[in-house]
């Protein structure tokens, strides 16, 4: 009795944990979204406030920020040192890509970021601005959907998880 | 750093495979590379023109000479920028990018224009590299001619373009800056100190105090409040409002020495509406260079009636 109560204490817990990790998932890409949005609107003073070139924007936006959205940019930091790209949308879609397994973006974020991208080969820093705060906006927007959600999920799964694992219980016993 | 490594760093896709083909002893020779789209491309070497082959070499037949195309030019243009054409938004709209070293990258194209004043360029249509040579010592036999006891004289450089100016401005500022004068230097364009992120890559001194990147009106008047200057040096002087601040730095106890394009001191005067300004009587040495055979320079200095006092070989 005492083995089965403990097994059957163990499945439901996992199952919970199975749950609780499922729901992360949004709140993983909720926090890549966050420090993205971090690394724009540093972007928006070393690039346009500053006039910095991008391989330095790109270098002291990694420094400022943390996890894979750092490393992003410090990849496009050294591409564009390295020149050998053709433009600075190249050298950016490329830095996301190499990063692409350790950040937790969906199709809409990676369709953002490579219009930031294609965006990034322009003539006037006013241009240059637009294309940040258009990124802003469309992060804003895609967090508020995601904030509800992550919270409809957090739910859905730890209530699934658990119940999937009362489930197992009663089947297995 | 050598004059190749330079341009060979700061470019890129085939025009840099073109250039890096060529050597370096052969490179420091160069005055201007000139890439046009569709055209073949061009080198200025002691003031003759070749074409340049695609091999890197020169030649004076067009046979194989390198034809950039519009693609060439552009991703010249993107990676000499360091990806960040915005960054140099202000100094395109007077048609070129002054990147580190000093080289000036003119660029021709299709001019963005609103209410009358050019904004930006864009799809570039040709680029010439106007390559800058720091020359240490060029002016040590104009020196005497400008200076009277602790005094400077009050210098006008004059020469048509990509004679030399600029590197006799710099090599003055350099030998009044190590005399023990405190010359400061408005460098609208980068060119003098060659300029890059705030670090001076060409040699001006241990006196020589530059503002980088500033319009030459302001940066004149700013330098003779902020920086007590016994000269100030200024390239290029042209507006009518650069002459007003010349006006009030010469009213102000401050000797200048600049450059301004002409054939001769007269034309000069003439064309930049110094001879009307209340700063002509002023100056008083004036500096006309001109190309010798061989492509040897020749200061001839005059005085302000404009009589000769001096000629004097610069390179």
């Amino acid at each position: 009795m005492t083995v089965k109560f403990f097994g059957a204490a163990a499945i439901i817990l996992s199952s919970w944990i199975i749950g609780v990790m499922l729901s992360m998932k949004s709140r993983f890409r909720l926090d890549d979204l966050e420090e993205l949005k971090k690394a724009v609107t540093f972007f928006l003073n070393d690039a346009v406030n500053v006039s910095m070139p991008l391989s330095e924007v790109f270098g002291d936006i990694a420094k400022r920020t943390n996890g894979a959205v750092s490393m992003v940019f410090e990849d496009a930091g050294k591409l564009a040192e390295m020149k050998n790209e053709k433009c600075a949308g190249d050298v950016f879609k490329k830095a996301v890509d190499k990063n692409l397994r350790e950040l937790y973006f969906e199709a809409d974020d990676m369709d953002c970021l490579y219009s930031f991208a294609a965006n990034l080969d322009c003539a006037y820093k006013a241009q240059q601005r637009d294309n940040a705060q258009l990124l802003l906006e469309n992060i804003r927007l895609i967090q508020i959907n995601l904030n509800d959600k992550a919270l409809k999920e957090r739910r859905l799964y730890n209530s699934a998880g658990i119940l999937c694992g009362i489930l197992t219980c009663v089947i297995l016993f | 750093m050598s004059i190749k490594d330079e341009i060979i760093f700061l470019s890129g896709g085939r025009i840099r495979d073109v250039l890096d083909c060529i050597s370096a002893s052969e490179f420091e020779e160069f005055e201007e590379i000139r890439f046009r789209v569709g055209k073949p491309s061009f080198v200025k070497k002691r003031g003759n023109e070749y074409f340049l082959l695609s091999s890197g070499a020169i030649s004076l037949h067009q046979d194989s000479a390198f034809v950039a195309e519009a693609g060439d030019i552009k991703t010249f243009i993107n990676i000499l920028s360091g990806y960040s054409l915005y960054a140099f938004e202000e100094e395109l709209k007077n048609g070129y990018i002054t990147v580190e070293g000093g080289h000036r990258i003119g660029v021709s194209g299709k001019t963005v224009v609103e209410n009358g004043n050019v904004m930006s360029l864009n799809s570039f249509s040709g680029i010439n590299i106007r390559i800058s040579h720091e020359i240490k010592g060029c002016a040590e036999n104009v020196l005497p001619y400008i200076t009277e006891g602790q005094g400077v004289f009050n210098t006008l450089i004059v020469s048509p373009p990509g004679v030399g100016k600029t590197t006799l401005l710099r090599d003055i500022i350099r030998l009044l800056s190590i005399k023990g004068k405190n010359v400061s230097v408005a460098d609208e364009r980068g060119e003098i100190a060659g300029s890059w992120q705030g670090k001076a890559y060409n040699d001006l001194g241990p006196r020589a105090d530059i503002l980088d990147c500033c319009p030459k009106k302001e940066g004149m008047l700013m330098l003779l409040r902020s920086m007590s200057p016994d000269v100030i040096a200024v390239d290029e002087l042209g507006s009518d409002e650069e002459i007003k601040a010349v006006e009030t730095i010469l009213s102000g106890g401050v000797s200048v020495i600049c450059t301004v394009h002409g054939n001769s001191a007269e034309d000069a005067l003439k064309r930049t509406g110094i001879s009307k300004s209340g700063c002509a009587e002023s100056f008083d040495r004036f500096i006309e260079l001109c190309r010798k055979g061989n492509g040897k320079i020749e200061a001839v200095i005059r005085d302000l009636h404009g009589n000769t006092v001096g000629k004097e070989a610069i390179r």
